[in-house]
């Protein structure tokens, strides 16, 4: 792409992250808020600066911190106030501190389930535990890869999002928006009115953009209402409900292939189908000015389709930085936690920590001390802050079984149809469905996430239903992608298994070159970087005899090694189990 | 409230989920409603409005346990305590609705050691958890099917059993937790193991409209709702209270509808041609059918209520068969149509 092509996409980019801004600055709570993908760096920096100068105004922006605990998010009982003061100290949680104004959600694809949770039902309903906490959430997706993305209960329920990643830093200048034309818009908001036959072509919009959810069209309108009322209009134009498909819909991925012909959408854009549509367009408008409904329903979806750059999602697997120690662990393992799992013993409080206190051992803790502490002839008991005892707990860290399955040369349908099988078959054991599973084939030039870490059955029959094979083997980059792979899951404290279904024979080198002794050398070389990692995994010899290739290939990697032939899903998925079970 | 719900009666479509939950409203004990299916297909939506709209219930005031003051039996040591002074006064107020975020701990569930008193005063006392604020109401899971294991099965647990029963941390006791259990959850994030789906009285496959009419109504009463709350509320309910009165008289009526034997007959056969295992189907079709005839007034049950009510009551038990894609409700319909001909 040229300079110029660059830096006009990277205005028309920042363009629409200052709408963005805008809109969430006058409509919080009718769009619940944005996702900012975005790397950190000074654009997104400029975004956040402007932003939150312009909505320190109107309420507190909150940033969660990254160790975050249940009090902490919604309020409880302060463990040290209440000691000191011997009365009960209540600490107002975030989500209520944030009533009014934003809630700025750092790394948001690596919040814990719970606090997603905790968000969304505050998104929902206004209120935590009783007790007001209406906000707009802001969400910094870093969006590393497309299997790290936020909780979708939370990229549900925030209207709006944006991608900076294309935006030079130079394009990006300040948001060029002053407090009082957004409180004029504001107040200009529920006055503005929006066409049936505009809302009509929205929710057609969404459905030829293969978005399912209702929440889409929703936030659509919503979207196009703030951006008249930022122009100073008091009705929606086409314009406007354009520029809100791109900033709702943007960054929706392509729909997935439907499985069969029932599920696929109604064709929108065919005429002959209008007859219904014209019924329920007829009520309340004059037919006078209205734009023909294809033309506008073509409009949208173009529209929608502009800001969506799927580039972004092609750019390679950052290595995410492993935290060591911590929770990383080999499947079997007991991993010992402060707040999941079952509960293991009591130890003493690090400060600032979060955990749960242990109330009889902390009151165990202080016994000994109460002759010497009593003052006076208070029979109460006296704590100090180094008798807290917290709980700690434990649990069996969850299994990552990742298929790499080699979908090149003849063999490939099979070898893929059979691999599909074992990931079936280690899925419907019910036992085994703690165990998540993922699958990436390699063909031709590079390898894929055919499918992301999952449980669900449905799932793995809908990513796996059509598979190409054939062509050439580029081991390296499957090995290099599993690697990756197996890291993000490790930082998610789970215990990856590689199962490697291949001969072992690569004929790509990492960069896509079709050079056998470059292909090897460097399937070598990052076998042995994943063998550093120390993780388990079972390599499936697929040649017609055993061959040296394969058993190289799980020397390298540190597995064991299987000499399979004919491959049979049944039997890879006996085998994986009892490898998982032996854990 | 903090905020007004949207009206039940406006919710376009979702009749199936829509019926579930009158049902459960109608019978608690039913055992609970699992809603599994797209997501923006307004499950949350539909809960919250169900819970807006039922009749108001009286509690004991100050009553950390939800009491129902009308039922002196029932009441927890603290209300009996407030009787025998005489101080037992009733508020009231609208049925609860507590939504159980995903990393709950056992503790915030369950109830656990009073913090506050034992710090302050230095006494043992208990503090109720989501289970003692979800009686007489209900307890929502979104993602249910994302909770830790040993989470949801307390939950089936006391759901099915009306009681929590705490024994730990030098806590002894129990109190009255019966409420109506929602699940909701997106299948493609994976599945509930089978011992755990079988135990949901009723289950309902949400999907999305895909009918470009009813999407465009759904978008634009949403729409009409965002713009003006209280105007939409307003014009929407008498409908409500119609359902709120139809809920209300099958409740009354419920214990009088009759279930004829030739109706008992057909429910177990019916189950035996599905080989949904056990007899909680045919408890929870029993049940869901007697709650569908209460609702029309009849006053007994017919086959073709077993009919309407067997696709939610039977459709979550049959045998998981990994090669067998067809849906469960289609295999339903089509054992409906050999046992129970209309």
């Amino acid at each position: 792409m040229s300079v110029e092509a660059d830096t006009a996409r990277g205005t028309a980019l920042w363009d629409l992250a200052r709408q963005a801004a805008a809109l969430i600055l006058i409509d919080p709570e009718g769009l619940g808020g944005v996702r900012l993908v975005a790397s950190p760096g000074p654009v997104r920096d400029a975004w956040l600066a402007g932003f939150s100068s312009l909505a320190a105004d109107a309420g507190p922006v909150i940033t969660l911190p990254r160790a975050l605990d249940q009090e902490r998010l919604l309020g409880g009982l302060s463990i040290e106030a209440t000691l000191m003061r011997g009365a009960p100290v209540r600490q107002a949680g975030l989500l209520e501190q944030a009533d009014g104004g934003y809630v700025l959600v750092r790394m948001a694809e690596r919040i814990d389930g719970w606090a997603a949770a905790a968000l969304a039902g505050a998104l929902d309903s206004g209120e935590t535990d009783g007790r007001p906490a209406r906000f707009a959430a802001i969400l910094l997706d870093e969006g590393d890869a497309e299997d790290a993305a936020p909780p979708a209960i939370l990229t549900e329920r925030t209207g709006l999002t944006i991608r900076l990643e294309a935006i030079s830093h130079r394009a990006a200048a300040s948001l060029g928006l002053a407090a009082p034309d957004l409180a004029q818009a504001r107040r200009r908001l529920s006055a503005v009115t929006i066409r049936g036959d505009l809302l009509e072509a929205l929710v057609a919009a969404a459905t030829a953009l293969g978005a399912v959810s209702l929440r889409g069209p929703m936030f659509c309108a919503r979207a196009a209402r703030g951006l008249a009322a930022l122009d100073g209009r008091d009705s929606v134009t086409d314009a406007d409900a354009a520029r809100a498909c791109q900033l709702v819909h943007g960054a929706i991925p392509a729909p997935p292939p439907p499985p069969d012909d029932a599920l696929s959408p109604p064709e929108p854009a065919d005429p002959e189908s209008g007859g219904d549509r014209d019924e329920g367009r007829d009520e309340g408008e004059a037919d006078g000015d209205r734009a023909d409904p294809d033309a506008l329903l073509d409009m949208l979806v173009a529209a929608a389709r502009a800001a969506d750059l799927p580039d972004m999602f092609a750019a390679p697997v950052r290595q995410p930085s492993r935290r060591r120690g911590g929770i990383a662990g080999k499947s079997g393992d007991m991993i010992l936690s402060l707040d999941k799992g079952r509960p293991y013993r009591a130890r003493r409080r690090i400060k600032g920590q979060a955990a749960r206190i242990d109330l009889l051992q902390t009151i165990r803790a202080a016994a000994p001390w109460q002759a010497v502490r009593r003052t006076g002839d208070s029979r109460r008991p006296v704590f100090r802050a180094d008798d807290l005892r917290v709980k700690q707990f434990r649990r069996r860290s969850q299994s990552s079984v990742i298929f790499v399955v080699d979908a090149s040369g003849s063999a490939a349908l099979n070898r893929l149809s059979e691999a599909k099988g074992a990931v079936e078959h280690l899925l419907s054991d019910c036992y085994a469905r703690r165990d998540l599973v993922s699958l990436i084939a390699f063909r031709g030039k590079d390898a894929t996430l055919l499918l992301p870490p999952t449980r669900s059955l449905l799932r793995v029959r809908r990513a796996l239903s059509d598979l190409p094979g054939g062509g050439a083997t580029p081991l390296a980059s499957a090995i290099a992608m599993a690697g990756a792979l197996a890291a993000t899951e490790t930082a998610r404290g789970r215990s990856p298994y590689l199962v490697f279904l291949s001969d072992g024979r690569g004929n790509v080198s990492r960069a896509g070159e079709a050079d056998r002794a470059i292909a090897a050398e460097d399937a070598r070389r990052l076998a042995r970087s994943l063998r550093a990692e120390d993780w388990p995994g079972i390599v499936f010899d697929t040649s017609a005899r055993p061959g040296p290739h394969a058993l190289a290939l799980s020397g390298d990697l540190g597995a064991r090694y299987h000499f399979l032939p004919r491959i049979d899903g049944a039997v890879v998925s006996g085998l994986v189990r009892d490898e998982l079970g032996r854990r | 409230m903090s905020q007004i719900a949207y009206p039940f009666s406006a919710i376009v479509g979702q009749e199936g989920l829509k019926t579930a939950l009158m049902i459960a409203a109608v019978d608690p004990l039913v055992g609970g409603v699992l809603a599994f299916g797209d997501r923006g297909t307004g499950k949350t939506t539909a809960i919250r409005a169900l819970a807006a709209l039922l009749p108001a219930i009286d509690t004991a005031e100050g009553c950390r346990f939800r009491c129902d003051p009308a039922r002196r039996e029932a009441l927890c040591p603290d209300c009996q305590d407030r009787h025998k002074a005489g101080l037992l006064k009733a508020a009231t107020g609208a049925p609860p609705v507590v939504n159980l975020p995903l990393g709950a701990t056992e503790d915030r569930l369950i109830g656990s050691v009073d913090l506050e008193r034992a710090l302050v005063d230095g006494t043992l006392a208990f503090e109720p958890g989501l289970l003692a604020a979800a009686h007489r109401g209900f307890l929502y899971v979104d993602e249910v099917n994302l909770l830790d294991d040993h989470l949801v099965d307390i939950l089936l647990d006391v759901a099915a059993s009306g009681v929590n029963r705490v024994e730990r941390e030098g806590l002894s006791l129990e109190h009255a937790a019966s409420f109506v259990l929602i699940g909701s959850g997106n299948p493609e994030e994976g599945e509930l193991r089978p011992q755990l789906l079988d135990r949901f009285g009723l289950s309902v496959d949400v999907r999305t409209s895909t009918d470009l009419k009813e999407r465009v109504e759904i978008i634009r009463r949403r729409d009409a709702f965002e713009q003006d709350r209280d105007g939409f509320a307003k014009a929407w309910r008498r409908k409500d209270l119609a359902i709120r009165r139809k809920i209300e008289t099958a409740r009354d009526g419920l214990a009088g509808t009759v279930v004829p034997d030739k109706v008992l007959e057909g429910i177990a056969s019916l189950c035996i041609a599905l080989g949904s295992d056990g007899l909680r189907g045919e408890l929870a079709l029993t049940r869901a059918a007697r709650a569908l005839a209460a609702l029309e007034g009849a006053v007994a049950v017919t086959l073709a209520h077993v009919r309407d009510a067997a696709p939610t009551a039977l459709g979550h038990r049959l045998r998981k068969d990994p090669l067998d894609e067809s849906d469960a409700s289609v295999r339903v319909a089509r054992a409906v149509g050999d046992v129970l001909p209309a």
